[in-house]
């Protein structure tokens, strides 16, 4: 178990409702961020809003590459607000705004120059990423993991989640994450 | 100048200040903001519903109306953002509170900001 304000992301995810974590310890790792950026560390800043990206764009290329694939074959009729045009527009969308809200916070790290943001813009800028995510968030909940929970057969399923563990391992390596077994 | 050309100016105004306070609230000073915020709010409300009361005789006119009814959504914005002053006031809110407080503040600014673009457009129709 990876314990992360008290999120708990499991060591395998065993259905695809459990990949929404993921997006949770996102969403904490940005308030983190936030609030770093308010004391003026912006190191720490760097360092949240990066594991944040992280985690954030595994998730999306996990769900681009394994996941809307068989979601398109195996669901017979996907919902309207499910639609796979919808994703497909909403993963360009965010993966556009936080490279750049990414590459910014590089740059004040990178010149110094902390003392100079104007926080109120930046939290603004930051309040419309955070709808959109959550948004994406609620569409990814209510209709890609359920859906592909509820219709798919138990090896595919598991042939899908092996190969999204690994990487999820991977990732967790990479940021220096520790999980405590139970 | 017409009533609802100096009620634009006013909003404004209201905003330029508005900022400066929030800026003040992302910089830790909870309480010194509250403060600011509370006096502004009181202000800024006190002026939509004066204007609210001079809109209401005139129902008949759709682009007034629409107005009437922006600021009435304002001043339930306001009085959504009042309670929690008390906590801010000592300084009793963690930081992830002031950040959702702020985004309650930014959902606020952006009907203030269509209640402005909707005014520039009444205004300039009626010039025209």
């Amino acid at each position: 178990m990876f314990d992360y304000m008290g999120t708990k992301l499991p060591v395998k995810f065993r259905s695809f409702s459990e990949l929404y974590k993921i997006n949770q310890i996102a969403g904490q790792l940005f308030i983190e961020h936030q609030i770093a950026c308010m004391f003026g560390f912006w190191d720490e800043a760097l360092h949240a809003m990066e594991m944040m990206y992280e985690l954030r764009m595994q998730n999306i290329n996990n769900e681009e590459e394994l996941l809307l694939p068989i979601y398109q074959s195996e669901i017979m009729e996907i919902p309207q607000g499910g639609a796979i045009k919808f994703l497909l527009r909403e993963y360009e969308l965010i993966k556009k705004k936080l490279n750049s809200i990414v590459r910014n916070n590089s740059n004040i790290v990178l010149n110094n120059s902390g003392n100079e943001v104007n926080l109120v813009k930046l939290f603004e800028d930051y309040h419309s990423v955070k709808d959109l995510l959550d948004h994406h968030d609620a569409r990814d909940r209510v209709f890609l993991y359920k859906l592909l929970d509820e219709n798919l057969n138990k090896e595919k399923r598991e042939l899908i989640l092996r190969e999204i563990n690994v990487r999820h391992d991977k990732l967790m390596r990479k940021l220096g994450c520790r999980y405590e077994y139970a | 100048m017409s009533m609802l050309d100096i009620h634009r100016l006013y909003c404004q105004r209201f905003l330029d200040q508005f900022e400066a306070a929030q800026e003040n609230l992302l910089n830790l000073n909870q309480s010194e903001s509250a403060y600011e915020f509370e006096l502004l709010f009181d202000c800024f409300k006190s002026e939509c519903q004066k204007n609210m009361n001079r809109l209401a005789t005139n129902k008949e006119n759709k682009e007034q109306y629409r107005i009437f009814k922006q600021l009435d959504l304002i001043c339930k914005h306001i009085n959504k953002l009042i309670p929690p002053l008390e906590y801010l006031k000592k300084d009793n809110y963690s930081s992830e509170q002031v950040i959702n407080y702020f985004e309650e503040q930014h959902r606020f600014k952006k009907v203030l900001h269509n209640h402005l673009q909707d005014l520039d457009n009444f205004l300039i129709s009626t010039y025209n």
